[in-house]
């Protein structure tokens, strides 16, 4: 068994800036943490693996794990010939990982039981240290990698073969997090700080890698090469050898409000080593170019949001392609490099084009259980291609958008919001009649609806004016499940597309009663924009049906915009109308006033003004 | 009565247009007895709902052009059947109903899709007095919204056809709506007794009183001594429920 000592070198441990651990020094044991050349030698021991999936069938894997109707149940499926290959009964605790020859998880007390990866057979299981708390395990295709901590006050490493012989034993720090294995070498964080690179034949200690301007919560084995970080991503290599945002090598993407930028898992809390709601709700990226000048791949990151992704670019946040799965929760999802690939909550798979966003499977498999309630899902399939079952070329971006925008579930506002938002940047063709459906079905906070609609006048795009004029002309009708619309809004639009020729058709809602006071302000003050003399009939007539209706007394915005249409727009007769009803004794005390003010700021226009009508 | 001259009717118009609601009112009502040939008091009405009143003055001016039936009296009718004030609609639309003009029966049309209830209760119940059968495909609309203001209308002016259609819908709408539709059904001289005793038997399976109800008033509209098979199902079921 191997400890670390300690020796005589200098304090290299920095304190962290933003939130991770104490620094390092020499009683430790971390003397040497970040020394560029100990850990370009480590990592140039680690492989790269080849490419596609790491298993001996060289299949495409997805691992289900959830509850049958018999149970808990572990189903493997073939994601290229779109089938079931076996199902094993089994309540996985830590999450599966698939090698070469095993499927390996973790049991409820913290035993590796280790599966067939053809059959689905068990082979073998190691049982826990007594006492130990497992924090995860790593798979490489050459052994088995597990962490556990509160052995004998220490955290310990241990290495398998494939077969499950035990390779080595370590004893790591206390504080130590779930490994990650990658061709020849095995990363364990520790300490929120240090990464520790370890052989994975022997388990002999090789380097530490410091992060010194974040906290080094997670680190993955990536056929690119190794990635630490937690607020952003370090590219393992002797530039972040001291993990340093200004030293190079870092990536970090421009997230929108909605994401919660987790780049990968936690390593040191045991409960992210099992299936929970993260699964669902983290970034998908891989990596490209050299390690000490990467970038994300593709300039881009993948935002997995329950059952929606999102492309987004790295650099600037804008939205690349967007994916709404229909019914379920996407349960899991990886990013296998030119393909997004995932598992729904009842046993279907599918697969994204991960530079296009184009659909290149989605199915359910053959063979799976008629009831599966899926709780997680482990893939192999690295490099995943080519088209399956289902494989369409996808929505166009603005209905994948609005599908989101309309979606009903709360727990997805802050999405509903982004699609708005994205929506309303976007130029192409249907955007406006996207935004104006979401208005229209739309549901749900009032603050969603209100973006939706600044999003729609905003745009005062003239392809949209056909859409306006068509929506306009449909009126409420309870009988046929028609809700007044937001006419508000189009009044607003349409001035701001100049559309007069489409003032008639809106005026005649004016005369209906599910028109709102609101409403009718608006499209009178649309009439005056656009100077529509032919239209003022409608105003003239709410004017003096309700000027004495005392249910405007405390609301006469409605009024008043009535009496300045016929201000600002009116002939001799509709001042003759004004002026009898600032005089007449039961016309509500404030459009008197109103009048008055009006008619005395357009002295003489009235008359001036051509005759309409 | 005495009849109302054209120099009285200056001064109604007078009171109509004034500040004293109580005046106007009565104004109102007087004018209302003056008869639909006495033009003068028809316009005078016009005219002050033109100029504009409260909603309530409104419903009493409304009803008393209603009482003239004057085809005058369709525009501004038409105006106040949009009003905002759903009871100003309502006297609207009950005026509408004495108009023989096809215009009249477009606004009814129309109202049977106001988001009011009540409203749309007394534009069917209007369209049902002028036995207008165009509303019938609105009105199947509403009493498959469960709209109960529309199942007597419907009962009435709905083709047989979709009798059957409408026992179908038990259990999807109110039995109270339910049973005021098939009850209208019953008692139309067109409906085929084999039809009838269907009814009937579905109104059987409804629980409640309104279909005892139905079936009820179904019977009080048989003659005495006609022996159609549906008013001895009816004469049945009603004894089985009253057990």
């Amino acid at each position: 068994m191997f400890f670390r000592s300690s020796s005589g070198f200098a304090v290299l441990g920095l304190a962290c800036l933003s939130g991770c651990a104490t620094g390092a020094s020499v009683q430790d044991g971390y003397g040497r943490a970040g020394d560029v050349g100990q850990v370009t030698a480590a990592l140039e021991r680690s492989a790269a693996p080849a490419a596609g999936p790491v298993n001996s069938s060289g299949a495409p894997l997805a691992v289900l794990v959830g509850q049958t109707g018999s149970g808990p149940a572990i189903v493997a499926v073939d994601l290229r010939a779109n089938r079931v290959i076996w199902q094993a009964a089994g309540e996985v605790e830590a999450r599966l990982e698939i090698g070469r020859s095993v499927a390996v998880f973790g049991d409820k007390s913290g035993a590796l039981i280790a599966l067939n990866v053809r059959t689905g057979a068990k082979l073998w299981s190691q049982p826990a240290p007594p006492g130990s708390l497992l924090l995860g395990l790593s798979l490489d295709g050459q052994g088995v990698y597990a962490v556990y901590r509160g052995v004998a006050g220490r955290g310990l490493l241990v290495g398998l073969d494939e077969e499950g012989r035990v390779k080595f034993r370590v004893a790591i720090d206390e504080r130590c997090g779930a490994p990650a294995a990658r061709g020849g070498v095995v990363a364990v964080p520790q300490r929120s700080q240090f990464i520790s690179l370890f052989s994975s034949t022997n388990g002999k200690p090789l380097a530490d890698i410091l992060a010194r301007d974040e906290a080094a919560s997670f680190v993955r084995g990536l056929p690119e090469g190794f990635a630490y970080g937690s607020q952003g991503v370090f590219v393992a290599s002797k530039r972040t050898a001291v993990g340093s945002h200004k030293g190079g090598g870092y990536l970090q993407a421009k997230l929108p409000e909605f994401v919660r930028p987790v780049y990968h898992y936690d390593m040191y809390k045991p409960a992210q080593s099992r299936h929970t709601a993260i699964d669902r709700n983290r970034l998908l990226w891989r990596l490209q170019g050299h390690p000490e000048t990467p970038s994300f791949r593709g300039g881009r990151v993948v935002v997995h949001n329950f059952r929606f992704f999102f492309a987004l670019d790295a650099a600037t946040g804008n939205l690349a392609w967007s994916y709404s799965h229909p019914r379920h929760d996407a349960i899991g999802a990886v990013h296998a490099g030119s393909a997004i690939v995932f598992a729904d909550a009842e046993g279907g798979v599918g697969a994204l084009d991960a530079n296009t966003g184009h659909i290149l499977l989605s199915a359910r498999p053959q063979g799976m259980p008629a009831t599966f309630l899926v709780h997680g899902v482990s893939f192999d399939a690295e490099a995943f291609a080519g088209q399956g079952p289902g494989a369409h070329l996808g929505e166009p971006l603005p209905q994948v958008l609005k599908s989101i925008a309309l979606h009903p579930d709360k727990r997805f506002n802050d999405v509903r919001l982004f699609a708005i938002d994205q929506l309303s940047h976007m130029q192409d063709d249907g955007v406006a009649a996207a935004l104006l459906e979401v208005l229209q079905k739309g549901s749900g906070e009032p603050y969603l609806m209100e973006k939706a609609a600044d999003s729609l006048v905003a745009r005062g795009d003239a392809r949209s004016l056909p859409v306006y004029v068509e929506a306009i002309k449909v009126k409420p009708d309870y009988a046929e499940g028609r809700q007044p619309q937001r006419l508000d809004l189009m009044a607003r639009a349409l001035a701001k597309l100049g559309a007069r020729d489409a003032m008639p058709l809106l005026v005649e809602h004016v005369r209906l009663p599910e028109t709102d006071p609101g409403t009718v302000a608006e499209i009178g003050q649309a009439v005056i924009t656009l100077s529509a003399r032919d239209v003022l009939a409608p105003f003239r007539d709410y004017l003096a049906e309700y000027r004495a209706d005392p249910a405007f007394a405390s609301e006469p915005g409605a009024l008043i915009a009535a009496a300045n249409v016929l201000a600002k727009l009116g002939d001799s007769q509709d001042r003759t109308l004004l002026l009898y009803a600032a005089a007449e004794p039961r016309t509500i005390s404030p459009l008197k006033v109103a009048i008055e003010r009006l008619l005395a700021e357009s002295s003489g226009s009235p008359q001036a003004a051509p005759t309409a009508d | 009565m005495k009849p109302v001259t054209s120099a009285e009717v200056q001064t109604l118009l007078a009171a109509l247009v004034g500040s004293n609601d109580d005046a106007a009112a009565s104004a109102a009502q007087r004018l209302a007895q003056a008869g639909p040939a006495n033009v003068a008091a028809v316009d005078a009405l016009i005219e002050a709902l033109a100029l504009g009143t409260s909603p309530q003055l409104g419903v009493v001016f409304l009803n008393a052009l209603g009482t003239l039936k004057h085809p005058k009296s369709l525009q501004i009718t038409a105006l106040y059947a949009g009003n905002r004030h759903p009871e100003v609609r309502v006297a609207a639309l009950m005026s509408l109903q004495n108009l023989r003009e096809d215009g009249a029966a477009g606004i009814l049309l129309e109202r049977l899709g106001d988001q009011d209830a009540t409203v749309r209760a007394a534009a069917a119940t209007a369209l049902a007095v002028r036995k207008d059968t165009r509303a019938a495909p609105r009105l199947w609309a509403l009493v498959q919204r469960n709209d109960a203001g529309a199942s007597a209308a419907f009962g009435q002016l709905g083709p047989l056809e979709l009798a059957p259609k409408l026992a179908e819908l038990r259990g999807t709408i109110d039995d109270s709506t339910l049973s005021s539709a098939l009850g209208e059904f019953l008692k139309r001289p067109d409906a085929p007794d084999r039809l009838r005793i269907d009814l009937v038997r579905t109104l059987g399976g409804v629980a409640g009183a309104d279909a005892t109800t139905a079936l009820v008033e179904y019977l009080a509209t048989i003659p005495d001594g006609d022996t159609r098979p549906s008013k001895h199902e009816a004469e049945t079921l009603i004894e089985q429920r009253s057990r």
